[in-house]
């Protein structure tokens, strides 16, 4: 009697296929939820330049504009204040400050709490470094707002140090800022 | 002799070539997208260009540019100080109270704040005539300043830098956490038409005051020990 039955049927199975095509479409959802929050900005890195300054031939050049041309020639050291750490970069070392800078009853008080802070680690003696080349660089605070009600006591341990400071401010929702 | 017959329909349904080309298809768009996140992880939002710090031109009055609440208003204190303290040295202690009253009739007021003079006659026979005078600087309703969307060079802002002389003034901006991007705009404006600017944390809850004394400039950031 004659077999009617198909062997080959039997042998191929489409569901391993369906498995794959599942997973395969699991992962391209997750790429584009990762696609759609990175085109909505939430994490795009920020980048922070140095202004240029813009100084006349040196024929037409004034004393001021010498000064800024002298300030042009200084390079910035980049450090970030959140209120409660220092944040050096771009190698990110940081310091962390567990007491209130307000907190003290002095000045020097402060100021000897900051450097009891800052001692013995990289980022201090970067610090050190540019205060003993005041000529040559100056420090950049890029301040998050966390950091504004203390950026007074932190910027002026820094002019005491005799280093020259600007601040930016910085947004607080910033994550990946490179300096430059 | 009995022979398999080859080929047959049910091998063309079972043909596996249609989802290889599904597969090798999603395979494709996958590599697109994960390529495209990469880049997009690399790409840069947008630059912050920080200022050499400069010290202000000799001799030059400060402006304040209040940026809070996400708006900015220029907070010029020295005409209204001006007006409201003019004269005042030749009043009489005991008319003093009657002096400020017709002062405040016709009280300063600017583009966003008005401006008021008060008098206290026991801080004047304890800390001296000066502080014994204080202005009051309040928000004019429905002027709240202009947010980053209508900061441009055709702003009323601009406008108002346009009647200063960056030679004689400097900018100092007055920032809370909220207005940050306006703050920046606002800079970028300042700086292009050439004055000279620093800022710091600041905000406001009007009305405030500040006392009437030899260095009176208004309201503004505090300062750090070199910038007093």
């Amino acid at each position: 009697m004659a077999n009617l039955s198909n062997d080959d049927e039997e042998g191929i199975s489409l569901f391993p296929m369906f498995n794959i095509l599942a997973c395969t479409l699991g992962v391209m959802v997750f790429i584009l939820a990762t696609v759609a929050t990175v085109s909505l900005g939430a994490d795009k890195a920020i980048e922070i330049v140095e202004a240029p300054i813009e100084l006349p031939d040196s024929s037409e050049m004034t004393v001021e504009d010498a000064a800024r041309g002298a300030a042009e020639r200084r390079r910035p050291v980049w450090i970030e204040w959140d209120g409660v750490q220092l944040t050096i970069y771009p190698s990110m070392e940081t310091v962390g400050f567990d007491r209130d800078l307000r907190s003290f009853d002095s000045w020097d008080e402060t100021y000897a709490y900051i450097s009891e802070r800052l001692t013995g680690t990289r980022l201090g003696a970067s610090v050190a470094q540019v205060g003993l080349e005041p000529e040559l660089r100056y420090v950049v605070l890029l301040v998050r707002p966390s950091g504004f009600d203390n950026l007074l006591e932190i910027g002026s341990y820094f002019e005491f140090l005799g280093i020259d400071v600007a601040h930016e401010p910085i947004n607080q929702q910033w994550q990946r800022v490179r300096v430059n | 002799m009995y022979r398999k017959p080859r080929g047959g329909g049910s091998q063309s349904i079972l043909n596996l070539d249609s989802l290889m080309d599904i597969l090798s298809c999603l395979v494709g768009v996958m590599l697109f997208l994960v390529i495209y996140t990469v880049l997009e992880l690399g790409a840069t939002s947008f630059q912050v260009a920080v200022p050499v710090p400069l010290d202000p031109p000799a001799g030059s009055r400060r402006v304040l540019v209040l940026a809070n609440g996400g708006t900015v208003r220029v907070l010029d204190a020295a005409r209204p100080i001006r007006d409201l303290s003019t004269g005042i040295d030749q009043v009489p202690v005991d008319a003093m109270p009657e002096f400020v009253r017709q002062v405040n009739l016709s009280a300063p007021t600017d583009a966003y704040f008005s401006y008021t003079l008060g008098y206290d006659a026991e801080m004047a026979a304890v800390a001296g005539r000066d502080r014994s005078f204080q202005i009051a600087v309040d928000e004019i309703p429905g002027e709240p300043g202009e947010t980053l969307q209508e900061l441009d060079s055709g702003s009323r802002y601009a406008s108002l830098l346009g009647g200063l002389d960056p030679n004689d003034v400097w900018i100092e901006f007055g920032v809370d956490a909220f207005t940050l991007d306006a703050f920046r705009r606002a800079r970028d404006l300042a700086e292009a038409r050439g004055f000279a600017t620093r800022w710091g944390p600041l905000s406001l809850d009007f009305p405030v005051s500040f006392s009437l004394d030899d260095d009176a400039q208004g309201p503004g950031p505090r300062r750090s020990l070199s910038q007093r």
